[in-house]
């Protein structure tokens, strides 16, 4: 449905990064589009995505934090979701 | 002057910009002698104080008092995101309108001068070690993991959903709505920014959250703004030269987001504010085709494209041809923002929603000097804080 690319963000995050939301059969979701690239002229609207895991970050034990997004869906396959 | 009518009969605000040597107290206090002075009001008159301020310590209104005057009058302190300034002016109309009180008093200050990020502006590192806490066991918060919860992000994303139901509202046609707001704050000697920017240096200044730059986004900076209300019934008790500047206001709503299918993974600005404007123009008996000027909630270029629509300004689907006619510049059939909006004046976020009515009023008085408005008889001022609420004012000049 939508996407910004964000540049300006709080202290210790990543920039940039993909925000976007993304049309999951009517329902809205809020979420990260990834292996997306930062160039919006890239990065098209309405086209289809897929859901993926990603590496948020690695704490001092060792442990490593996942989290969700979504990204684009190169194949010709069938899907639902649209950013 | 119905005894139900409400008037606008001082006004005024701070320049924006930078006030290091001023604190929230200092700010308010220039606002409101500045509005009782335009009103020919005393304090001892006021019957009642609505005070916004977001940021500072809390009862802000009670502290102002120590500074203009303590005369025992209630005193409502009120927030609400950026409708914080709409939602005290109407708070005051109420009160007139009520019967509590024959003059009221709305005030609105920030300092928010180079605060930078509003939201999603606070350090992300959290403890070395990862510990889940709170309802979903989370070990991080939302923000740049799952989305964005900048407003540069929140609103870019507002717009790029416009854009992809109309590919027309390119990143240039928004830049070129910021271009038209830095333009018109040339003419104005209280905006915080009143500088004129090329295209160029829009589209190439440093990019927050695409498709909005630095110059897209709105200003945060120092500021207040404060109104003198009355009813009709005390109108009718003021001298002729109060009552020729007074300015009627024929509308004031405020609305909140309505139920609806789905949630809100995106803030919905479009439909609480068409809601609110469907109610303001059935209040005030006007159409928009009505309106002299619309100063509306330009908080990052994006939004002010999806309001053309909203605030029913052209017909839905129609605002990227409505904007490219030129029909929101000062010279055109619907000027929007000729004070510079909230890219260019600036938006000291509780000082705002009182400081549109300012620029509406003062160009229905005939008073805006170099950038007056010929003729305008109707005006309409609109807020939103996220949320949400809209805020919407309509105002007409005095018979």
């Amino acid at each position: 449905m939508s996407f910004t690319v964000v540049h300006v963000a709080a202290p210790g995050l990543e920039v940039p990064y993909v925000a976007a939301v993304v049309d999951c059969g009517g329902t809205w979701v809020r979420t990260n589009l990834v292996d997306a690239g930062f160039d919006p002229t890239q990065i098209e609207l309405r086209a289809p995505v897929r859901l993926v895991t990603f590496p948020v970050g690695t704490d001092d034990q060792g442990t490593t934090a996942i989290g969700f997004g979504f990204a684009p869906y190169k194949t010709d396959g069938v899907a639902n979701e649209q950013r | 002057m119905n005894s139900d009518d409400a008037w606008i009969v001082g006004i005024s605000m701070t320049r924006f910009g930078k006030h290091p040597d001023k604190d929230v107290c200092d700010l308010g206090a220039e606002a409101v002698h500045g509005a009782l002075s335009d009103a020919g009001i005393a304090l001892s008159e006021i019957g009642l104080i609505a005070a916004g301020n977001m940021l500072g310590e809390h009862n802000f209104g009670q502290s102002l008092q120590k500074q203009i005057g303590q005369t025992g009058v209630p005193v409502i302190n009120v927030t609400n995101a950026c409708a914080t300034g709409a939602t005290a002016l109407k708070t005051a109309i109420m009160a007139v309108k009520s019967g509590e009180c024959r003059v009221a008093l709305a005030v609105g200050v920030e300092k928010i001068a180079g605060a930078g990020l509003l939201v999603g502006g606070q350090s992300v590192a959290g403890p070395a070690t990862w510990t889940p806490s709170g309802r979903h066991g989370a070990v991080a918060g939302l923000d740049g993991r799952v989305g964005t919860d900048t407003m540069p992000g929140v609103f870019a994303q507002v717009g790029m959903e416009y854009t992809s139901r109309h590919p027309g509202a390119t990143f240039e046609l928004f830049a070129r709505i910021s271009e038209k707001n830095h333009a018109h704050s040339t003419l104005n000697p209280l905006a915080a920014y009143t500088k004129r920017f090329t295209l160029d240096e829009i589209m190439n200044d440093v990019m927050v959250a695409y498709p909005n730059t630095r110059s897209m986004c709105s200003a945060n900076c120092d500021g207040a703004a404060a109104a003198v209300v009355v009813s009709g019934a005390t109108l009718r008790t003021l001298d002729p030269d109060q009552r020729r500047r007074a300015v009627k206001i024929s509308a004031s709503v405020l609305a909140t987001d309505p139920w609806v299918e789905g949630c809100h993974a995106l803030p919905d600005i479009s439909t609480v504010t068409r809601n609110a404007a469907a109610t303001a123009y059935e209040q005030a008996g006007v159409s928009p085709s009505d309106l002299d000027l619309v100063e509306l909630h330009d908080c990052f270029a994006t939004a002010e494209l999806v309001h053309y629509e909203n605030l029913m300004l052209c017909p839905p689907g129609e605002a990227v041809p409505f904007f490219e006619s030129g029909a929101t510049w000062r010279d055109g059939s619907t000027p929007v923002n000729v004070s510079g909006g909230l890219e260019s004046k600036g938006h000291p976020i509780s000082a705002t929603g009182i400081a549109n009515i300012w620029e509406i009023c003062h160009h229905l008085r005939g008073e805006a000097a170099d950038r007056q408005i010929e003729g305008a008889r109707v005006g309409l001022a609109h807020v939103i804080g996220l949320g949400s609420s809209a805020g919407i004012h309509i105002l007409e000049k005095s018979a």
